[in-house]
């Protein structure tokens, strides 16, 4: 059973895997296509050149400024200093610096130019140009002035990119920047989708072989209950059942299985007992024979015995004569004893014709006219098929049976029926019959009378079952006994024929 | 399948072959005790490869790490120091900028800096009168560079986690549940541990020296 258990889990994680290995796949697939796309040559290349776009198109903002700073010399070798009109170049900031880089005059007054001093070199020439701390905002360039313009050495220069140029630059920079990263994070990339990707996967592939575990075990613990139980019946435990835990198909097998096992358990008590009935049969026909035979030879023996005697001894002859009385009743009683055995053995056939048991019960009770036998009667009781003398002689053994139990109890004959049943019991008021008794009142040869030979009830329950039916007992000691003969209304007369033994039937 | 395996063998071969070569590499390593500090001169190769190039031509700062470590024959350790060399290229003045224990540089062209990168020397790498003049030292180094700064790695995965959540309405974003994935900051847990380096080389190891013959 485990290995139809390890069976479906393994289906399980079958199902569960197969579809995500072509999802892994195409997973990876696409993971390598979008890094592809954001790492091949032509997108670099593409990167690159824009970037170099970016630097041609600073360029020429640059060399527009260093035009304009060179108009401004040109300008300032021509005016004042002081005369000079800053207005015209409004987008522009300039500042006349001396050799140490300190600010003599600035274009608007006062405004400050905050470049890198640093990269100032003295000993460049002039009409040099020097890039002093541009940024993404603002390029700052410094022109050498001519010697003739001491003591101002450099004309610095701040102007701001226009704004759609510091937008391109920004996004190129950007996309640029972003490229070398997912370049060089390219294998880290790949392992952290993979990861990622198991990292959802795991706990779903989890599940299902959970899922997997827990149907395995719902489908198959059923299955090995019901394995164990068809051991446990061949070890011949009959009272075993299984728990019926569902009312599927599964729940359905189970719920067969124990009816399955209790219809068995019936066959088997009844083929018990009839195979015990019938060795009781045997024997009991054995002894009639070996007994019977002899009984007429001696019964003549006896009687020849006491007419054939010469002598004229009255008070011998009173003797011989009450001995053979004795032998003779002896003899009558053994007879008895063989008819009963006859009877046992050989019950005649049923011969079952449509009656009433209302009209029975009547019949039996007029029998015992010194101590009546009370009726209750089921007015409804429909009428049946049975064998008339049979079931007569069912009743009186009944009857006597309690008569003999006790000498004041009440004899009730009682009818009734249900939907599926007829039934005739005979009740008593007597002293009852032991719990420890109940079991084997039925057995052939079973009797607690000193004067019986204990097959009175064994005929009873011979009859009533070859008539198809069941006999029951309820007896509490000290309160009576009630002996109740159930018919089942679905009994046929085909079925009756075919078991050629007698039954009942509504009619 | 033995056919696969080989395969296998020889492809990972290959690439350990190819990431052996573009590691970078201690050419040499002099170390030798002055007037009172150590002097340290180190010549180093493929600190740049085509990768790093672009990261630091595209303006993200880079470090070159270096790892010290003095030795005590046979194989004690004394000292532990580590430098680090700052590179980061200024797109706006076209220029490389070099920061190195506080000290900066400005140079115009890739080639100047990977010349002074790949010539260490430092004259007061150690004062002497921390060591012992007895034992025979030796010096190891190995190089680090790391291309993207923590900093940068962050902002980069910020970004990646941002952009997971506003680009994409992909399904696993936001449930009737209450449960949220957001599948982008999975994605950027398992991508790696911060301050990455990108190469490492190999321990070298400087000739043995004794501090007491210079003193």
């Amino acid at each position: 059973m485990k290995r139809l258990r390890t069976k479906f889990i393994l289906i399980f994680i079958l199902l569960t895997l197969l579809p995500a290995l072509p999802v892994a796949y195409l997973v990876r697939y696409f993971v390598e296509r979008s890094l592809g796309i954001a790492l091949q040559k032509p997108m670099t290349e593409g990167l690159t050149s824009a970037l170099d776009l970016l630097s041609l198109q600073m360029n020429a903002e640059r060399q527009k400024l260093v035009a304009q700073l060179h108009n401004f010399i040109r300008n300032l070798d021509a005016t004042e200093l002081t005369k000079w009109n800053w207005n015209k170049y409004e987008p522009i900031t300039v500042a006349l610096v001396d050799s140490s880089g300190e600010t003599l005059q600035s274009w608007p007054k006062l405004a400050a130019i905050n470049f890198e001093k640093s990269v100032l070199q003295n000993l460049l020439p002039g009409d040099s140009l020097v890039n002093v701390g541009s940024d993404s905002v603002t390029m700052r360039l410094a022109l050498r002035l001519p010697q003739r313009m001491q003591p101002a050495a450099w004309l610095v220069a701040e102007q701001n990119f226009s704004e759609k140029l510091q937008h391109h630059a920004h996004t190129i920079i950007n996309a640029a920047q972003t490229r070398q990263y997912l370049d060089l994070k390219e294998f880290e990339l790949r392992r952290g989708m993979l990861l990622a990707f198991l990292a959802v996967y795991a706990p779903m592939l989890l599940f299902s072989l959970g899922m997997g575990w827990y149907f395995a075990r719902r489908i198959t613990s059923p299955l090995a209950e019901l394995a164990r139980g068809v051991q446990q019946l061949a070890a011949g435990r009959w009272e075993h059942r299984v728990t019926v835990r569902s009312q599927d198909e599964i729940g359905q097998l189970g719920t067969a299985f124990n009816q399955m096992v209790g219809d068995l358990r019936r066959q088997q008590e009844q083929v018990i007992a009839l195979e015990k009935m019938a060795a009781w049969r045997e024997i009991a026909r054995v002894l009639a024979h070996e007994i019977k035979n002899p009984l007429t030879p001696m019964q003549l023996m006896v009687r020849q015995i006491q007419d054939e005697y010469p002598g004229t001894d009255e008070a011998y002859r009173q003797t011989l004569r009450e001995c053979c009385r004795i032998i003779d009743e002896e003899i009558e009683k053994l007879r008895q004893l063989v008819r009963e055995f006859s009877d046992f053995a050989r019950m005649p056939e049923l011969h079952p014709a449509p009656g009433q048991f209302n009209e029975l019960a009547t019949e039996v009770a007029k029998l015992y006219s010194q101590r009546p036998v009370e009726l209750q009667l089921d007015p409804a009781l429909p009428q049946c098929n049975f064998d008339w003398d049979a079931m007569r002689r069912v009743l009186i053994n009944l009857i006597e049976n309690a008569m003999q139990a006790s000498a004041t109890a009440t004899i009730t004959l009682r009818t009734f029926h249900s939907p599926n049943e007829i039934a005739i019991a005979v009740e008593d008021t007597g002293p009852g019959i032991p719990s420890e008794n109940l079991s084997r009142i039925f057995e052939p040869y079973f009797s607690t009378k000193k004067s019986g030979i204990g097959l009175g009830l064994a005929i009873v329950k011979r009859i009533v079952e070859e008539h198809g039916g069941t006999i029951s007992v309820q007896s509490e000691v000290g309160r009576g006994s009630r002996f109740i003969c159930k018919f089942s209304d679905a009994l046929t007369i085909a079925d009756l024929n075919k078991n050629t033994m007698g039954g009942f039937y509504v009619t | 399948m033995r056919r696969q395996i080989n395969l296998k063998i020889l492809l990972f071969l290959l690439l350990v072959t190819e990431a052996t070569a573009q590691a970078p590499r201690v050419v040499s390593l002099v170390a030798e005790a002055g007037e009172q500090h150590l002097a340290v001169s180190a010549r180093l190769a493929h600190l740049f490869s085509p990768k790093i190039v672009n990261t630091i031509r595209s303006g993200m700062p880079a470090v070159i790490r270096l790892d010290f470590r003095l030795v005590a024959e046979p194989d004690r350790e004394v000292q532990r120091l580590t430098r680090a060399l700052h590179l980061s290229y200024d797109l706006w003045n076209e220029r490389y900028h070099l920061r190195f224990d506080h000290r900066e540089q400005l140079v115009m062209s890739f080639a100047e800096l990977e010349k002074i990168c790949s010539a260490f020397e430092e004259q007061q790498f150690l004062p002497l009168d921390r060591l012992s003049s007895q034992p025979t030292y030796r010096l190891r180094l190995q190089i680090t560079v790391i291309p993207i700064s923590a900093k940068q790695d962050q902002q980069f995965r910020d970004w990646l986690e941002n952009s997971g959540a506003t680009e994409e309405s992909a399904p696993g974003e936001e449930r009737a549940s209450g449960f949220r994935l957001n599948l982008s900051k999975l994605l950027s847990f398992f991508l790696g541990k911060k301050d990455q380096p990108f190469g490492v080389s190999e321990w070298a190891m400087s000739p043995p020296f004794r501090l007491g013959e210079a003193r």
